[in-house]
């Protein structure tokens, strides 16, 4: 009996209990933060994030060499990199941001976002550290396809325009190393020629004769 | 055609007293809305509060308009009733557990002059038509062809009807102190000051001190069942999302669902009002005939109804929710011979005064 | 859906009252989306912390329910295996319109991780359901999820309810009229030739 009385002073007066902590919660300062109106770029005081806040991803494509080490270094295969060679005779004469010679344009850099883990891995990779996380994380959309991000400065004209000048390159250097070659054997037979020649009249030394066939 | 002609002669005779009933009528409904309205926002604001949040803010200014958005969602919901549902009384439910807490508020006295309905028997009356919620629910709860539905429902049933065996009791108890039910009366017995409140003992003067123990627990007692009574923390078992999806009305979407999200409010309100009455002197100023003017009397019956209806929400978001035994523990075992001790003692004292 | 069939009058919508109507009424659909309890994998913990003290989802009228028949819309939160995949449209089409669907973070959105050999996992949760806004990360940030929310009601603010009806019946009227010159000068056609 005393026991059942206890059990319901002890029930009633713990419920007193946690009436007074949420009564005194009810008045406390709350700790809500109004996203929309005070975003978190702001109240960090600068540009910055939390530490290893891992948003959406950012490529500098001036930094940017074409290595593909990222599209290796990415568990998902979120990444499509294609590149195309620099040519030559490009009157476009593309440099790095560190002032080096560009050799390969980015004719495509994708990442799809919607299948990207945002585990960084890409960004570890990287020599040149042009693949970075930035601080933009407000990129919900209506459509999926609005996920997948061209990096590449190119269109697709730009693209094939750069393709036919390598192609054009290429072209003129097999052509050039055809001539090459042309020239080369006109300049054998001739060789052959002057040697039957130099052979049939029987004047020169065997030192001449020595270094004609080393130079040939 | 003399059926035509009685029943032209009935209303062109009674055109004054159908007027009069419709306007009554709508003042009670009304007070509801508006109530409703308010109570939704308090609600979420209070829940907000207690976990250090800012609940609703963005509609309107401090999320003011929120219950009235919520009305204009509730209205353009697709309205489904579910294929093997049996449909008279899955589209009745709701209206019948309105219905309990409409009906009760046509007995509450709001003031000395106004009473939708004069009814001397009001106590009863309310202990009558509160029975009517658990009609509505089971009627719900089967319609519905859903085993969690029926679950909570056949929760919801055994807990309101082992709860208003203790709720009676008290009421019993107040009434044979008062020697009344009507509810106009009980509260005019109460007049003069805080004092002659039926949770101080009543209107007898310094010898009535022995009594007020009882009547306190008495009051401590009559609140809990009246949470239980309205399915309300720690006692919403009939609806606990961790075990049943929403308890009776899981199957109910859009305005029918509405019906009883207002139900449940009004529900409070008419609990509250009670305890009001019977306990805390009805419509009359706590400090004698201080601002006791009947339009102040409004103020001061919907001023304390609203504190009880606060202290059941700030209830809600301090406990967690009880086990099915602990729910039957505690009214069979706990709050029973609680009221029944306090039952003797107040009848004595009704007796005695 | 509801009393929306009573005002479906394409010929006498015209003018302020109904643009006005629809507003309030888009507004109320837009500030009042309660959600459904729902969480498949780590994302859902994201979620709860959207819905905790400091970031605090209910400042945008955002309130949980348990029951689909009370929701207005569902965040699938996680990996969507295929055998999840029947019940998430079970749960979808037991919400009564009008409804709306939030896919959030990777998994949901494509497969994620597992778009190339999950041989148990949906490739985009929008082959099973249509899906209204698309939140990317691996979780998204809490503050990303109330932008897609926010991104939600301003979709749902800009829905027409009465002018599409109008629009779809004018389009009509004139297809109609196009098929019927059509029709019209090939008879006219066919009677010059003969």
């Amino acid at each position: 009996m005393i026991n059942y009385l206890k059990n319901i002073i002890k029930g009633f007066s713990t419920i007193l209990v946690g009436m007074k902590v949420t009564f005194i919660n009810l008045f406390r300062p709350n700790v809500t933060v109004q996203y929309p109106n005070v975003h978190p770029l702001v109240r960090a005081g600068s540009d910055k994030m939390p530490d290893n806040a891992r948003n959406k991803l950012n490529v500098i494509i001036p930094k940017c060499t074409g290595c593909k080490s990222c599209e290796k270094a990415c568990p998902v295969n979120c990444i499509t990199i294609e590149t195309t060679k620099v040519a030559s005779i490009d009157t476009e004469k593309p440099l790095m941001e560190d002032g080096k010679k560009r050799v390969f344009w980015l004719s495509q850099f994708d990442i799809d976002f919607a299948k990207c883990c945002f585990c960084g891995l890409c960004t570890i990779a990287c020599p040149t550290s042009a693949i970075v996380h930035s601080t933009d994380f407000e990129y919900s959309c209506y459509d999926r396809n609005e996920l997948l991000v061209h990096f590449s400065p190119f269109n697709k004209e730009q693209v094939a325009e750069k393709k036919r000048i390598l192609a054009e390159e290429v072209k003129q250097k097999a052509e050039k190393a055809l001539a090459d070659k042309q020239a080369a054997e006109k300049a054998a037979q001739e060789q052959n020629i002057t040697d039957s020649k130099i052979k049939s009249s029987d004047d020169q030394t065997s030192a001449n004769q020595n270094i004609q066939n080393n130079s040939n | 055609m003399e059926n035509h002609q009685f029943l032209f002669n009935f209303i062109s005779e009674y055109t004054g007293d159908i007027l009069a009933g419709v306007l009554i009528a709508i003042i009670p409904l009304a007070l509801l809305l508006v109530y409703a309205l308010v109570a939704i926002y308090g609600e979420l604001k209070i829940a907000s509060f207690i976990q250090l949040k800012l609940g609703p803010m963005r509609t309107g200014k401090w999320g003011l308009l929120q219950p009235v958005a919520e009305v204009f969602k509730l209205l353009q919901k697709e309205d489904i009733t579910p294929d093997g549902a049996d449909k008279p009384l899955f589209n009745l439910a709701p209206f019948i557990i309105f219905l309990g807490c409409y009906a009760a508020l046509s007995v509450l006295p709001l003031s000395s002059h106004f009473a939708p309905s004069g009814l001397n028997i009001g106590l009863f009356f309310i202990i009558a038509i509160s029975s009517l919620a658990v009609l509505g629910i089971v009627m719900g709860g089967w319609a519905s062809n859903n085993k969690y539905s029926l679950i909570g429902a056949m929760r919801s049933v055994s807990q309101i009807i082992s709860y208003e065996i203790p709720a009676a009791m008290c009421i019993l108890g107040v009434a044979s102190m008062a020697h009344s039910l009507d509810m106009n009366v009980i509260s005019a017995q109460q007049q003069g000051g805080f004092w002659n409140w039926y949770v101080l003992g009543g209107p007898a003067g310094i010898s009535k001190i022995w009594l007020i123990p009882f009547t306190v627990v008495m009051f401590i007692v009559y609140f809990v069942t009246s949470l239980a009574e309205t399915n309300r923390t720690p006692f919403d078992v009939p609806e606990g999302e961790s075990e049943l999806v929403a308890g009776y009305h899981t199957e109910y979407s859009g305005m029918k669902f509405a019906f009883f999200y207002l139900a449940e409010y009004g529900n409070m309100f008419v609990v509250s009002a009670i305890m009001t009455v019977i306990f805390f002197g009805g419509w009359s100023s706590p400090f004698g005939d201080f601002l006791n003017s009947p339009i102040w009397q409004i103020f001061w019956f919907i001023a304390k109804s609203m504190f009880f209806v606060g202290l059941q929400i700030w209830l809600r978001w301090t406990l967690p929710r009880t086990r099915v035994d602990q729910l039957m523990y505690l009214c069979w075992k706990i709050l029973l011979p609680l009221s029944m001790v306090c039952f003797l003692a107040m009848a004595l004292g009704g007796m005695l005064y | 859906m509801g009393l929306l069939n009573a005002l479906d009058n394409p010929i006498n919508a015209d003018g302020i009252i109904l643009g006005k109507v629809e507003d309030l009424f888009n507004w109320g659909r837009a500030k009042s989306n309660w959600f459904l309890q729902f969480g498949l994998a780590c994302c859902a913990i994201e979620f709860m912390a959207v819905n905790a003290s400091h970031f605090d989802l209910m400042r945008f009228g955002n309130i949980p329910r348990s029951s689909p028949r009370q929701a207005d819309y569902i965040v699938i939160s996680g990996t969507v295996t295929l055998k999840m995949a029947e019940r998430i449209k079970i749960l979808f089409e037991q919400i009564p319109e009008p409804r709306y669907a939030i896919s959030m973070g990777s998994c949901a959105n494509s497969g994620g991780p597992y778009w190339q050999h999950g041989y148990n996992v949906l490739k985009g949760i929008d082959r099973v359901i249509p899906i209204d806004v698309y939140i990317p990360g691996c979780p998204p940030r809490p503050e990303a999820f109330e932008q897609a929310v926010l991104k939600l009601q301003e979709k749902i603010s800009m829905e027409e309810i009465f002018k599409k009806r109008e629009r779809v019946a004018q389009e009509d009227k004139m297809l109609e009229s196009m098929l019927k010159a059509e029709e019209n000068n090939f008879i006219e056609n066919v009677n010059k030739h003969i």
